[in-house]
């Protein structure tokens, strides 16, 4: 009986219901397409992986321990091809992601930003390599090969020659041939280019082989780990890596960037169902408010609140349910929508197959039925607590044990997040262990404001009144029902509060980042020019700062050459300036001592200098990254730790004195005093001629791209929650409409005693803008409340002080409430146009 | 307060019958302070089983309070009430859940029946949600007495004011309840509809033995009954044996004074 009750219930309230799913339909399609999308990726490169180490039986590497500069050389290879039981051998070299770029025929370079560019060293070893040559000659010395892919998207030619970008300049190199990689040429948008193995070295900047690859017997194969070692022992250094571990490797590397893929539709996914658990309990708590009467009923007739329980979660279940089932071939249509944005984008996606997993449908269900039923969870045990005499009672509600029930919840809550944050901050202990503190303490707090929100409604709105009260009569019922019924307007307010409150916080903490980076570049950078590799990461070689020297029109010149070492045990990331140029360049703020010798001194962090107590005079036996060692004794501390990340600055004379190899990470120089406009501009142009992966800027062009970069960072947050805000429209939207139905003879009777429809429509769309300003208002406060706590969590040389973007902050207030205007109009259209007479006799 | 005018009211009964439901020095009151209301005041009073009572008095006397209280959906604020001879004032709400489901029927002067469930479906509601089944013949007996075989499979909407009635009817007798409690249940029906409704209660409670506690505002409808209950100010002040429009009308006119 209460299953057909279920059902019927269902039928009647369909439309009610429709708009609520939407949500989780969403989430579920996030969801589904994440899993299609990843398990699909995962087959297919599974398939490629196996194509690739297919012919290596064994793996030879360079240890990759610190103080030992790993490489491999032609003598390591005839030593491995001398061991018993090998049948081949072959070095490999990759150079550095994307230092390695080909001009195209169009006279451009291929976008950086996008997938990689990759080059190797050729072999035509058959089984080795994972390239078979279609069409052409493998390349010999000043040729190259590409994959035919890219050839055919960027219009290389067999035969022409082309300007090749490395991390050791400019080079002209002729296209051999055309080559396959794997079995179909899969490569994930990525172009890949190989070189002749003997001039690798020249044109990548590489020291010898990355890996050897070798093949063995059939007999030396049958007792792997022996040939392993065997292989092993005739090296120094090295480790050898059975083709199991390599597939392994392989796979995981694939899985890691699959896994990104699939965290973010997973975060997608994650905030549709937050928004959507707000929005179906609301629906739920109206739609069963409805029908306390009829619910009084069944009880007078015997049912008892179990049952109503269990009808009514049955209903939550079923619309569960439906929205799994259309959310599981929406989520296909997701992954292939997103195949094809990819495709758009020029990220060429591999061709997939379709999985369907049986894990794919059951998390599926289980999380838009499981949604459905948290969130149904709360209205259902309100109502099924209605008494009998509820039936004979027409205003037989409110129950303020409800109320103090809330409040206890929100007085606890907020008591965890206090105790949370201020752990977090005052705790002093590290940035991940502070955010955590921080991430708790926040979500304990919303979710006192959200138990609270309520008792809220009635202040906020009053504040709203001095504006709605001055639209006549409409804004000031519009106040009366936002006010009336508090609860249903603070839950449907907290869709809408969850995603402002991130759009706000992101924004906080991206312009308090923003701030600080303006202040320290304005503060301590006084070098004209700084130039920083933009593409390959890979830096330029020690060789330019030697030319840029040399160049009459320029003045002071330093690089920094990233690197690490070891210091009591520990390996500290380390760069090497020159404290000639330093000191007229930059302004690191050093408060306590100065330069030192250059040979034997370094300077540190004030962080390194607070955190592990180290003074100045204390000399510590470091241990560079070939093996050498130094004495460096600390001279100064300096405060400035924005522009230099690493806790070590040294001068070039320790690595040169040590033969450190390290390339320039970035470089900064200015003019020479009185140096004539047009020899710098000159010396500028050689520069980005000649080296055009490099970004030549000034500071105030590097602090605009920088702050670029931020906002990049924060528009992809903002699609996200701009996901979450659109289902909170759609719930205000669903709210609001069903609130007009309830209120039908209430509208009626407005109007019999002479409301105009247009004042009703006025008289909706106002309730609309109070409940999204309400929620914009409260999520906007609680965004800068928790960037707060992230800038005192984050290091000071990103966010030191809190910086408020109060322009963006309105405008989003504004849009937000505007937003709410427009989600009325239909439920505004429908109260307008009820007929005055059935309104009343219904 | 006047207990000798109360212990004069206690309503005489056939020492010899059952009794369905009764009440000792019920009271209720609502609100404190300037809002308090006494609903009910020390009222003593007895339903006979298988007779037809109807309870009378003016709007506000308490009428539906009383009622309320001995079916056991509202709390006396003193004294007790029993069904039969089971003390319902202190059970739980779990245990009154089950007592309205298999031993009392309930029919309102309005919103009786659920509108998404037929005819057919709102009669059988109780036993369903009980886990029993109605007998058939029994069904199609009741069916047939309020004379609604062929509307059996209509939902509310579809029925007449009436129609709905004689629905609410059906299901109050369905379960074989031991007592119906009935508030005005024919208040909003015009009178030969009415008639056609009180009929079949009497016709329950001669053929079938059913016992039924009737609230009426009309004369005419407690002369269906077998003896009338009088409140007045949340006391029963009179009764009646066998009434008549005619005479139930006097004690009324005397009510007033
Ligand atoms: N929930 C309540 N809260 C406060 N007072 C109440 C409540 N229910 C009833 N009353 C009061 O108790 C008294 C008796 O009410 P009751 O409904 O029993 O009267 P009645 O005899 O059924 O009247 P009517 O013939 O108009 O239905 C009235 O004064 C009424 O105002
Ligand atoms: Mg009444």
């Amino acid at each position: 009986m209460i299953a057909k009750l279920t059902i019927r219930n269902l039928r009647a309230n369909s439309g009610r219901f429709a708009m609520t799913t939407f949500g989780v339909v969403l989430a579920v399609s996030f969801v589904v397409s994440a899993f299609v999308l990843g398990d699909g990726l995962r087959r297919t490169f599974g398939d490629l992986t196996t194509d690739i180490v297919a012919g290596t039986d064994l793996e030879v590497r360079p240890l990759d321990e610190f103080g030992i500069i790993g490489s491999l050389d032609d003598d390591d290879v005839a030593a491995v091809l001398a061991v018993d039981g090998v049948v081949d051998a072959v070095g490999f070299v990759e150079a550095p992601e994307n230092s390695v770029r080909p001009i195209t025929p169009a006279g451009e370079e291929i976008p950086g930003a996008g997938p990689p560019q990759l080059a190797f060293s050729w072999s035509d070893a058959p089984g080795f390599s994972p390239f078979t040559l279609i069409e052409g000659e493998a390349p010999e010395l000043g040729e190259f090969v590409i994959d035919f892919g890219s050839a055919d998207r960027h219009g290389f030619e067999i035969g022409d020659a082309y300007t090749v970008l490395t991390g050791t300049g400019r080079h002209e190199l002729t296209l051999s041939g055309l080559t396959r990689f794997g079995s179909d040429n899969q490569t994930l948008g990525a172009t890949l280019m190989a070189m002749n193995a003997n001039e690798t070295d020249a044109l990548f900047g590489t020291m010898g082989f990355d890996s050897i690859a070798v093949a063995l017997t059939d007999s030396a194969r049958a007792d792997i780990d022996s040939a392993a070692a065997l292989v092993g022992g005739a090296l120094t250094d090295v480790e050898v890596l059975t083709q199991a571990t390599i597939e392994e490797e392989t796979a995981a590397e694939f899985n890691t960037q699959i896994d990104i893929i699939q965290s973010i539709l997973l975060g997608f996914a994650g905030v549709s169902l937050l928004v959507s658990i707000f929005i179906i309990g609301n629906t739920f708590a109206i739609v069963l408010a409805q029908r306390t009467r009829e619910m009084g009923l069944l009880r007078l007739v015997g049912a008892d609140a179990n049952q109503l329980r269990r009808g009514a979660m049955g209903e939550a279940g079923a619309i569960g349910l439906l929205a799994s089932a259309i959310g599981i071939p929406g989520g296909i249509g997701v992954a292939a929508g997103l195949t094809a944005l990819f495709d758009a984008l020029g990220l060429t996606f591999p061709d997939y197959d379709i999985v369907i997993a049986t894990r794919t449908i059951l998390v599926a269900l289980a999380v838009g039925v499981g949604v459905t039923l948290i969130s149904a969870w709360w209205p259902t045990r309100n109502a099924a607590r209605v008494p009998a005499l509820a039936a004979l009672r027409t205003g037989a509600a409110g129950r303020s044990e409800t109320s103090r029930t809330r409040t206890i919840v929100a007085i606890a809550l907020a008591a965890i997040g206090a105790a949370c944050v201020a752990v977090g901050i005052a705790g002093g202990g590290s940035t991940t262990a502070m955010i955590t503190m921080l991430a708790i303490g926040a979500i304990a707090i919303f979710g006192a404001v959200t138990a609270i929100s309520p008792r809220l409604v009635g202040p906020i709105a009053s504040a709203f009144g001095l504006v709605f009260e001055r639209l006549g009569m409409p804004g000031r019922l519009a106040i009366r029902n936002a006010r009336r019924q508090a609860g249903r307007t603070a839950t449907t307010a907290a869709a809408l509060m969850i995603g402002l409150a991130v759009v706000s916080m992101a924004l906080v903490v991206g312009e308090s980042v923003k701030t600080e980076l303006g202040s320290a570049l304005d503060e301590s950078v006084m070098a004209d020019y700084l130039l920083t590799d933009q593409v390959a990461d890979a830096g330029f070689p020690t060789s330019v700062v030697e030319e840029l020297e040399a160049d009459p029109a320029l003045g002071a010149v330093t690089g920094f050459r990233n690197s690490q070492m070891q210091v009591d045990d520990e390996v500290v990331d380390v760069t090497a300036a020159s404290f000639d140029a330093l000191p007229t360049l930059f302004d690191l703020d050093i408060s306590e001592g100065g330069f030192g010798d250059p040979t034997s001194s370094a300077i540190v962090s004030r962080s390194l200098a607070d955190e592990d107590s180290v003074a100045i005079g204390d000399v510590f036996a470091a241990t560079l990254n070939n093996g050498a060692t130094v004495d460096l004794a600390v001279s100064g501390i300096f405060d400035e730790d924005s522009l230099i990340a690493e806790d070590w600055l040294v001068d070039v004379a320790v690595y040169n004195t040590a033969g450190v190899v390290a390339s320039e990470t970035w470089i900064a120089f200015s003019a020479a005093a009185g140096a004539d406009a047009t020899a710098v501009a000159a010396a500028i142009d050689r520069i980005e001629e000649r080296y055009p992966q490099g970004e030549l800027e000034t500071a105030s062009e590097f602090q605009e791209r920088m702050e670029g970069l931020i906002d990049q960072i924060l528009s992809v947050l903002n699609a996200l929650v701009a996901l979450a805000v659109v289902i909170a429209l759609i719930g205000i939207a669903n709210t609001l409409a069903l609130s007009v139905s309830e209120r039908t003879r209430e509208i009626g009777l407005a109007r019999a005693v002479g409301m105009s429809r247009r004042g009703v429509r006025r008289m909706i769309r106002y309730e609309s803008a109070v409940i999204a300003a309400f929620g914009a208002v409260l999520g906007v406060a609680m965004g800068i409340g928790f960037g707060w706590l992230m800038v005192e969590a984050l290091p000071a040389s990103f966010a030191d002080a809190l910086a408020i973007p109060s322009g963006q902050i309105i405008t989003l207030v504004v849009i937000a409430s505007v937003a709410g205007l427009l989600a009325a109009l239909l439920p505004a259209r429908r109260a307008g146009r009820m007929n005055v007479l059935d309104a009343i006799a219904s | 307060m006047n207990l000798s005018l109360q212990n004069s009211t206690i309503p005489t009964l056939d020492a010899t019958a059952q009794i369905a439901a009764s009440a000792r020095s019920a009271t209720k009151v609502y609100g404190d302070g300037d809002t308090r209301v006494t609903a009910l005041d020390h009222v003593d009073v007895a339903f006979e089983a298988s007779r037809f009572t109807a309870i009378m008095g003016p709007s506000g006397s308490g009428k539906s309070t009383l009622m309320h209280c001995m079916a056991g959906l509202d709390r006396l604020s003193e004294g007790s009430v029993f069904i039969g001879s089971t003390d319902i004032t202190a059970t739980s709400e779990k245990e009154l859940t089950t007592l309205r489901r298999e031993r009392l029927g309930f029919i309102f002067q309005a919103f009786n029946l659920i509108p998404t469930l037929s005819a057919v479906e709102n009669i059988t509601l109780p036993s369903d949600l009980a886990g029993n089944r109605v007998e058939s013949a029994w069904l199609e007996h009741v069916v047939a007495t309020v004379g609604l075989a062929d509307r059996i499979d209509h939902r509310p909407n579809e029925l007449s004011g009436g129609q709905q009635q004689r629905v609410a009817v059906a299901r109050a007798l369905a379960g074989r309840p031991e007592l119906i409690f009935a508030d005005e249940p024919t208040g909003n029906l015009d009178s030969r509809t009415g008639a056609e409704i009180l009929e079949f209660m009497r016709q329950a409670v001669r053929e079938f033995g059913q016992s039924i506690v009737m609230v009426t505002h009309d004369p005419v409808a407690a002369s269906y009954a077998d003896r009338v209950v009088f409140l007045a100010d949340g006391r029963v002040v009179d009764e009646l044996i066998d009434p008549t429009p005619d005479n139930v009308l006097d004690r009324m006119r005397n009510l007033g004074d």
